[in-house]
């Protein structure tokens, strides 16, 4: 699954760390994201989306058929 | 974070209790073990060995939680780093791998006894290896009836 977190990251100027500690996740989990190392749970990927202010459809790409 | 908070000192209350009872064993078993129950050198130092380490790790939680309780940015850190999705799913998969790896080597060991060394010395691996089988079974259907 794609998303764009590093892209609305950046494009907000917002670092790892402060999206870490804004979605109480650990760095390292907002690198494996954005690296697509990781598939963010439903809780998780609703906070980005919020924090991103737009919605989860917008902020991960579901690519049809994945090992979930 | 309150609930994360109330689970340190919960786990400190019970830190505190293996430090008083590593601390009794100690003097019981270790220093007086040969006044109160005739016990040999060799049988208190065991004591004293197996005490030890359950004072030093006693100890240093004690010593840890209390740091972390009286530091916000270290008692955050901790919460998150508990908490942390990501991490919660390493240690589970981690655990299954292992005891996956665990029961395959028991059972090859289970195997290679039994062929070998006679249905005897096969007993302990064989026993463990349908051990936990049955209760990895057991807290797999646990689970299943709780989600």
């Amino acid at each position: 699954m794609k998303n764009k977190i590093q892209e609305l990251r950046k494009a907000r100027k917002v670092t790892q760390q402060e999206l870490a500690d804004a979605l109480s996740v650990t760095r390292q989990t907002i690198i494996s994201l954005e690296n697509g190392k990781y598939n963010a749970s439903l809780t998780l990927a609703h906070k980005a989306a919020q924090f991103f202010g737009i919605t989860i459809e917008e902020l991960f790409i579901f690519e049809g058929e994945e090992n979930l | 974070m309150e609930d994360f908070r109330n689970t340190l000192k919960k786990r400190s209350a019970l830190w505190l209790l293996l430090l008083i009872v590593s601390v009794s064993g100690i003097g019981l078993f270790f220093v007086f073990g040969g006044m109160v129950f005739g016990m040999n050198v060799e049988l208190r130092r065991s004591f004293g060995g197996m005490f030890g380490f359950l004072f030093i790790m006693s100890s240093v939680s004690l010593a840890t939680i209390g740091t972390t309780l009286g530091d916000e940015k270290k008692l955050k850190e901790k919460y998150i780093l508990s908490t942390d999705e990501r991490n919660l799913n390493i240690e589970v998969k981690s655990s299954n791998v292992t005891l996956n790896i665990v029961m395959v080597c028991l059972f090859i060991g289970f195997i290679f006894l039994a062929l070998f060394f006679g249905k005897d010395a096969a007993t302990i691996p064989g026993v463990a290896f349908y051990g936990i089988w049955f209760i990895k079974n057991v807290v797999k259907s646990y689970y299943n009836k709780k989600m």
